[in-house]
């Protein structure tokens, strides 16, 4: 899978008089997004609330049309695809959301959901052929078919609801997940299971993810490779330990020295830099960054670093890396 | 459908003393009515058309309900009145619903121009009094049992768009849809499998307060001379003839017309009440 | 004298289903300028703790047994108007969720200084000084005290509502989940800020989180609550390096560390239980590795096994 200058902007309601005037305004969610995932990694999108990265996930998902940009996945380019060819590509590219609460059909038995996909896609007739499939599919995720497939969604915990999520993404056998922010809002001795559960499945059955978080380490427990994303781009994009002991974009440094970690018990929080992220409409000219960081120089003002490769596998956009 | 009507019972038990009553008086009375239309000919001493001498004559052991000025004995024509205010309210009641449903869901589901457009016409039929519309609809399409049907429907259709639309857009944007859109399901599918099941509760509710609505628009339409035609046994229809002759004295041919009138639509409003309140749908009436 | 001192509080709520036991026998104190961490997952009872600690608990729940001494004094038989007295002005509490919490139609200085003369007798304009000079202290411009609520941003309204709690020089803080809607580099901030104070004022601070590795910066000593009882209580570093109740080790070893070993992390097979009717003896041993015969039996006493370490656990029996 790969992303090239990936944009979506949603426009603003602008009053008749700014229309009129060509002065149309835009949030720029997602503004110029590059990264390839290769087949059987876990490759991780992080960023705090507002970078763009729900958004990416979204994009890749096909659940929003891009304003501009490709998105390549097993070489073809799937930003521009029609209906039809949507529904085949939905077999192979899946999605798990966050909110195992708002999710999942209130209405609808376990069997039903998970089976669903199966009905949409005419994979197989009968009851006890679907029946099968969904006791198969319930079992990757370790949840006990016949105790929960007359169930209710109501009648779950979080996590047992966020495996049914699974279940249904998994049972058509894709070859790609994304999976968004799939763990933050549960219980924190129930993230490890589905995280572990992400993990064991990953080699079982084939898959390649896009696993999108703000909590970087729980981005360092599943990934293998890292981009951080900052108001809309990606600034830095590397090995997962490479982000996280030789982070080279002032951003980066800053998020993981202030990070609060359980392996940690000083006051990370002392090096917590000023400001806040600045809204999306009106980016910072130049470098987006530049207002909040301690090396802005000149050029930081005036021009948008490209994301560059300042050692093998090591991307960053900052001028402070400027000449290789 | 066990499970359905295991919730409807368990509901039921769990709910206040006045909403039962509502609910079980409201039946009562629907039930009465309905069984009075289907056995009206077990019921009926007399046929509807059937004249006599016995004209403008009081209630007693051989024309219980009296007789009007041709003679018919008014308890059958009552009976068999209720047949046509059941047929053209249900009639009715089901063009409003599968229209008012449909655009409802597409509008709703679509939005854009469409909605717009569509959201216009809606509007603007809604301002009709629904006799008003159905007068217009007799006038354009001749009397008869059929036009009163399709009138009152036209004229009640605003109220099942709106319904729908207002719950369409309430779900639209849930997070299940999403996830279902996910796992490649289209959009007639999200419609059919998910939105419209979930409105169908609120749907019914709002189709039995229109049942009533329906059911005065027909005796009313009656009552002004439009409608249904004469002879046809009809509520409102027999109101105006009781009307006319109130001034011989004649209280019985119009004080049962209305009576009926008057039990039917009570019961429904009862229980169209009852119900929206015992499963806490909250659907405004018209 | 520890400046806040909870003894076997038992806060319950009498439901159409039964009684649920919220908080039971939970006994825990706090130093005067020390913090104190509580944590636990959803259900574990922690918020309750706190709202029970302000008196806030209201039908159908109630405080049904227990000590809340607050410099020496029991809060628990005081009347809502004594509550009043102490609510703001000697314990303040600041909340997660901060968007409900400020009227959308007043203005800042005066919903700050309103805070002040609920409790002060001082004239609007001292009032509003103070507003100003506690909004220095959360590095709010002091001249914003004329913008309406909706003019600031999450990380901003956070700090309003500590503010709010601080102005009236209260001497405890309870704060429930302060940060957990915040980003990191905006929580980085508030918790710098709250250190700050801290230090500043001479507060002590109970913080209330399910986050661990906020109290593991943060906080001197640490409470793990579950199922509406203390599992583990001691002192941050230690419990956090060396935890012995099974849950806390559990719940320690589910959060993934950012710099250290990577393991495999522990999760829990199962769910909290339903404070209806809590299991039998420990409330913890229908998903617990270890759990043994006794467990089942009698509930397990906090017990202090190190110096400054205790546990209500068979497997750690009193030193």
């Amino acid at each position: 899978m790969s992303v090239r200058e990936l944009k979506k902007w949603f426009p603003v309601r602008t009053g008749l008089g700014r229309l009129l005037a060509g002065k149309r305004e835009y949030v720029r969610a997602v503004d110029g997004v590059n990264f390839e995932i290769r087949k059987g990694e876990v490759f991780g999108l992080v960023g705090e609330s507002g970078c763009g990265k729900t958004t990416s996930g979204r994009l890749i998902a096909m659940l929003m049309a891009p304003t501009e940009g490709e998105i390549y996945f097993e070489g073809r380019n799937i930003a521009s695809i029609q209906k039809a060819e949507l529904k085949e590509l939905r077999r192979k590219l899946q999605m798990v959301f966050q909110d195992p609460y708002d999710y999942l059909s209130p209405r609808m038995s376990v069997y039903d959901i998970v089976s669903e996909p199966l009905t949409i896609h005419k994979i197989v007739q009968g009851r006890t052929e679907k029946e099968e499939l969904v006791a198969k599919a319930l079992q990757s995720v370790n949840l006990n078919p016949r105790e929960n497939m007359h169930k209710r969604p109501n009648e779950l915990s979080g996590g047992e609801r966020q495996r049914v999520a699974i279940a249904r993404a998994i049972i058509l056998q894709p070859r790609f997940i994304v999976a968004d922010e799939p763990v933050s809002m549960l219980d924190v001795s129930v993230r490890s299971g589905i995280m572990n559960l992400l993990l064991d499945m990953k080699d079982q059955l084939n898959l390649t993810y896009l696993f999108i978080t703000h909590d970087i380490s729980a981005g360092r427990y599943m990934c293998d490779r890292m981009a951080v994303m900052y108001l809309a781009l990606v600034v830095e994009e590397a090995p997962t330990e490479e982000i996280i002991n030789e982070p080279l974009h002032p951003y980066t440094q800053a998020l993981i020295a202030v990070v609060p970690a359980i392996d940690f018990t000083e006051k990370r929080y002392l090096a917590a830099i000023e400001g806040k992220v600045p809204d999306a409409i009106n980016p910072p000219p130049g470098c987006r960054f530049h207002p909040r960081c301690p090396y802005a120089k000149e050029i930081c003002h005036i021009e948008i670093p490209s994301l560059r490769e300042v050692k093998s596998g090591h991307y960053v956009a900052c001028h402070l890396f400027a000449s290789k | 459908m066990n499970k359905l009507f295991n919730e409807i019972g368990r509901k039921f038990k769990q709910s206040s003393k006045s909403d039962k009553l509502l609910v079980s008086a409201g039946l009562v009375l629907v039930l009465g009515m309905i069984l009075l239309g289907l056995f009206a000919s077990f019921v009926s001493p007399y046929g509807p058309y059937e004249m006599s001498q016995s004209r403008l004559s009081p209630p007693s052991t051989e024309h219980l309900f009296g007789t009007d000025y041709l003679g018919r004995d008014i308890l059958s024509r009552m009976a068999y009145g209720t047949r046509i205010s059941l047929l053209v309210a249900a009639v009715a009641a089901s063009v409003s619903l599968i229209l008012g449903a449909s655009l409802g869901l597409f509008s709703g589901y679509f939005g854009g121009n469409m909605d717009r457009v569509i959201g216009l016409t809606m509007d603007a039929l809604y301002s009709f009094p629904v006799i008003v519309l159905a007068i217009m609809m007799t006038i354009m399409l001749g009397p008869g049992v059929t036009s009163t049907a399709i009138g009152v429907g036209i004229a009640l259709t605003p109220s099942y768009y709106r319904v729908t639309r207002s719950f369409v857009l309430s779900i639209k944007e849930r997070g299940f849809i999403e996830g279902v859109r996910a796992i490649g399901a289209g959009d007639l599918h999200i419609m059919s499998r998910h939105i419209l099941p979930n409105a169908l509760p609120s749907l019914a509710v709002l189709a039995s307060f229109n049942m009533a609505e329906g059911i005065i628009s027909v005796a009313g339409l009656g009552f002004l001379g439009l409608g249904v035609p004469q002879p046809t046994p009809e509520w409102g229809a027999d109101l105006k003839m009781g009307r006319d002759v109130l001034a011989y004295g004649a209280w019985w041919v119009s004080v049962f017309p209305g009576l009926m009138i008057l039990a039917m639509v009570l019961g429904v409003n009862m229980l169209s009440e009852g119900v929206n309140s015992l499963f806490k749908l909250g659907v405004r009436r018209r | 004298m520890p400046v806040l001192e909870v003894s076997n509080l038992e806060t319950v709520f009498a439901t159409g289903a039964g009684l649920v036991q919220a908080v039971s026998d939970v006994s825990f104190t706090l130093d005067k300028e020390e913090s104190l961490g509580l944590a636990g997952e959803s259900g574990c009872g922690k918020s309750t703790t706190a709202m029970s600690i302000m008196k806030l608990i209201r039908p159908p729940g109630r405080i049904a047994g227990g000590k809340i001494l607050f410099e020496g004094e029991d809060l628990v038989p005081k009347t809502e108007a004594e509550m009043r007295q102490i609510r703001g002005k000697k314990i303040s509490i600041v909340f997660q969720g901060v968007s409900g919490a400020l009227n959308p139609v007043f203005k800042l200085g005066d919903q700050l200084a309103e805070a002040v003369l609920n409790h002060e007798q001082i004239d609007k304009d001292e009032a509003l000084k103070r507003a100003q000079g506690i909004l220095d202290l959360v590095g709010i411009d002091r001249s914003r005290t004329n913008n309406y609520p909706h003019e600031f941003s999450g990380g901003m309204k956070q700090r309003i509502m500590i503010a709010t709690a601080l102005i009236c020089n209260p001497n405890v803080v309870i704060a429930d989940e302060p940060t957990t809607a915040l980003d990191v580099i905006s929580q980085g901030q508030v918790l710098k800020l709250i250190d700050d104070l801290q230090r500043k004022l001479g507060l002590s601070l109970l913080l209330i989180t399910h986050d661990l590795s906020v109290i593991a910066e943060v906080c001197d000593k640490l409470v793990i609550m579950y199922a509406g009882k203390i599992a583990e209580y001691g002192d941050v570093a230690t419990v956090l390096k060396s935890p012995l109740h099974p849950y806390s080790q559990a719940l320690v070893h589910a959060f993934p560390p950012l710099k250290g070993a990577k393991q495999r992390l522990e999760s829990i097979p199962g769910s909290p239980p339903i404070l209806i009717n809590p299991p039998s003896g420990c409330r913890f041993h229908p998903r617990c590795p270890h759990a043994m015969d006794i467990c089942r039996g009698e509930v397990p006493r906090l017990v202090e096994v190190e110096k400054g370490q205790k546990v209500a656990c068979y497997l750690h029996p009193a030193k």
